[in-house]
């Protein structure tokens, strides 16, 4: 099934290359493994005999990027085609969201396409799934035909093809894999079935969740925590955004003074701007760093209110030095989560926590709090490859 | 219907993290992966920046698919746990529901019993959390109209 994280805006699918031995469905991954940029896919893994044969599956992670604001990832696997393999070939059908059966088109071999046709269906039922049939069929799984190897000189013609195995009048494409032709075409024309089924499945069903705000919401909902919007902001009409650039940060000035608050410009007023909370901060700051309780290192951090992006947004820069031998960068984007009341050092304060928001950056696990007074302090913790590092500012403890 | 997409709000996002921190904070492990058995990663937590966390939540999905296969050929319903040990490093897996499974990398810095320990307590706040989102569905205002969009990328990445 496909899984729609409606936090980091990622939306995943799984799709499936099935069809008899030797037909070519590894072909179609390698070419697509050897033709997308590797910034757009991860590594081929590939299960296989010392023949090269698929043993298990061939996997093979595609990242199309942001597309209206959703990181869309598809997942591409295929099955080993033999006949004796059918107890691993069956595990990979489990979740699947869309398959691409490819045809030997050898006028030979149309009897083992139809007995791996046979197969497939068989391996669906057992799951409760059926290739889905028509257009009016929302509830089976969307595929595509991929007539393969179209350059032999044995082929059967389209139309004997159609006939024999195209039973639910599905969408089908003409291939000769291994030299590309037919490869884009058949993932560009699952994918689509996929994303238009994943549409008709948001129909009915048990809607339990509270709904968004809608965008002319009130202001007071806006300045809210960000769990108002269990979604956040999607949708067709979202391309400008999702298309702009994030804002680079604003320099911030190094000072000597361990904590240093600048007077902000005149803030806005809050019921203008989303996180009406979000306090305005800039912060350059000396620490420490612990592990285990022990101080074994030293930090450079600076907090600042984005340049020019929303109120609620903040980039934290910082380098954490340990024993003056090991140094991790931190250069991460975070948002105003929530403003509470703290006793700290025996004295009521506000105390801000903030959501990450680009992750690669930085450590992970990170967890960012200020606290208020008697002047803005940073504290830090995230998960390194020891364990939990703690950061405070240069001779204070660490929060608990 | 048996093929529902599985929808993680911020909220869902957000308490399978706290889970999973916890978890590596009391085990003192490396990393933590949630995995679905459809071979998808749902989240992580740790020191995941040098694992290729896709490739590993699909052969993680397939070696239990097939452990869960071999179970049902002796009579059992599921191996449970499973166990890889390596030289410096290994991985436990746990069952957190039908669907999910919980997996934990760590070295010798800690042990397989303080690993089992607190990765069974995490997965059994895991299993609620996940057993409310599997009941979600999209509502209907928050279609993922994208379609065009996604054949329009997949041009542009076969382009050269």
């Amino acid at each position: 099934m496909a899984t729609l994280n409606y936090a980091f805006k990622e939306l995943s699918c799984k799709i499936v290359y099935y069809g008899c031995g030797l037909c070519g469905k590894t072909t179609n991954l390698e070419h697509i493994h050897k033709t997308v940029p590797g910034k757009f896919r991860g590594e081929l893994v590939s299960l296989a005999t010392e023949q090269d044969r698929t043993l298990f599956f061939d996997f093979l992670p595609l990242d199309l990027g942001e597309v209206k604001g959703f990181k869309t990832k598809f997942q591409l696997y295929t099955v080993p085609g033999q006949v004796y393999y059918n107890a691993t070939r069956k595990l990979v059908l489990r979740g699947v969201d869309g398959i691409c059966f490819v045809v030997d088109s050898s006028r030979d071999r149309i009897q083992e396409n139809l007995d791996s046709l046979e197969n497939l269906k068989q391996n669906l039922a057992d799951y409760g799934y059926h290739l889905q049939n028509g257009d009016d069929d929302h509830d089976g799984v969307p595929w595509v035909i991929q007539y393969n190897k179209r350059d032999l000189p044995d082929v059967a013609s389209l139309e004997e093809l159609e006939k024999a195995i195209n039973f639910a009048k599905a969408p089908y494409l003409e291939a000769v894999a291994y030299k590309g032709n037919g490869v884009k075409e058949t993932l560009k024309g699952i994918s689509t079935l996929v994303i238009k089924k994943l549409n008709k499945d948001s129909t009915g069903g048990d809607v339990s969740l509270p709904k968004a705000a809608p965008k002319a919401a009130s202001a007071a909902a806006a300045s809210k925590s960000d769990d108002d919007d269990e979604y956040g902001e999607l949708g067709a009409e979202d391309d400008s955004k999702s298309a702009k650039p994030a804002p680079a940060a604003k320099p911030v000035e190094k000072v000597a003074v361990r904590t240093d608050e600048k007077k902000a410009p005149a803030p806005s007023p809050k019921a203008d701007l989303p996180g009406g909370d979000a306090p305005t901060l800039n912060i350059s700051q000396a620490c420490d760093a612990r592990w285990r309780g022990l101080k074994t290192g030293e930090a450079n951090l600076t907090l600042a209110n984005v340049s020019g992006g929303a109120r609620d947004e903040y980039q934290l820069n910082g380098l954490v030095s340990f024993l003056g031998i090991f140094k991790r960068t931190i250069s991460t984007k975070l948002k105003f989560k929530l403003s509470d009341p703290r006793t700290h050092e025996g004295q009521e304060t506000k105390a801000y926590t903030f959501e990450v928001l680009s992750g690669p950056d930085g450590p992970s696990g990170l967890n960012v709090i200020v606290i208020e007074a008697p002047q803005k302090q940073l504290y830090v913790s995230y998960i390194g490859s020891g364990g939990e590092v703690k950061i405070s500012p240069e001779g204070k403890a660490a929060l608990d | 219907m048996a093929n529902q997409p599985l929808i993680l709000t911020k909220t869902d996002i957000t308490q399978i993290h706290r889970s999973l921190l916890q978890m590596l904070k009391q085990s003192e492990a490396k990393c933590a992966i949630l995995v679905d058995v459809d071979g998808k990663c749902l989240a992580k937590k740790g020191f995941t920046q040098n694992v290729d966390t896709d490739a590993l939540a699909a052969l993680i999905a397939g070696s239990f698919s097939s452990t869960r296969a071999m179970a049902k050929l002796v009579g059992e319903a599921d191996f449970s746990v499973l166990f890889h040990q390596g030289e410096k490093e290994h991985i436990h897996n746990v069952l957190v529901d039908d669907d999910t499974i919980l997996t934990v990398v760590f070295d010798d810095r800690t042990t397989i019993g303080m690993v089992r320990l607190y990765s069974k307590e995490c997965s059994k706040g895991l299993n609620e959390t996940l057993a409310v989102a599997r009941k979600k569905r999209i509502p209907s205002d928050r279609k993922v109209e994208i379609e065009r969009d996604v054949e329009d990328r997949l041009d542009d990445l076969f382009k050269d």
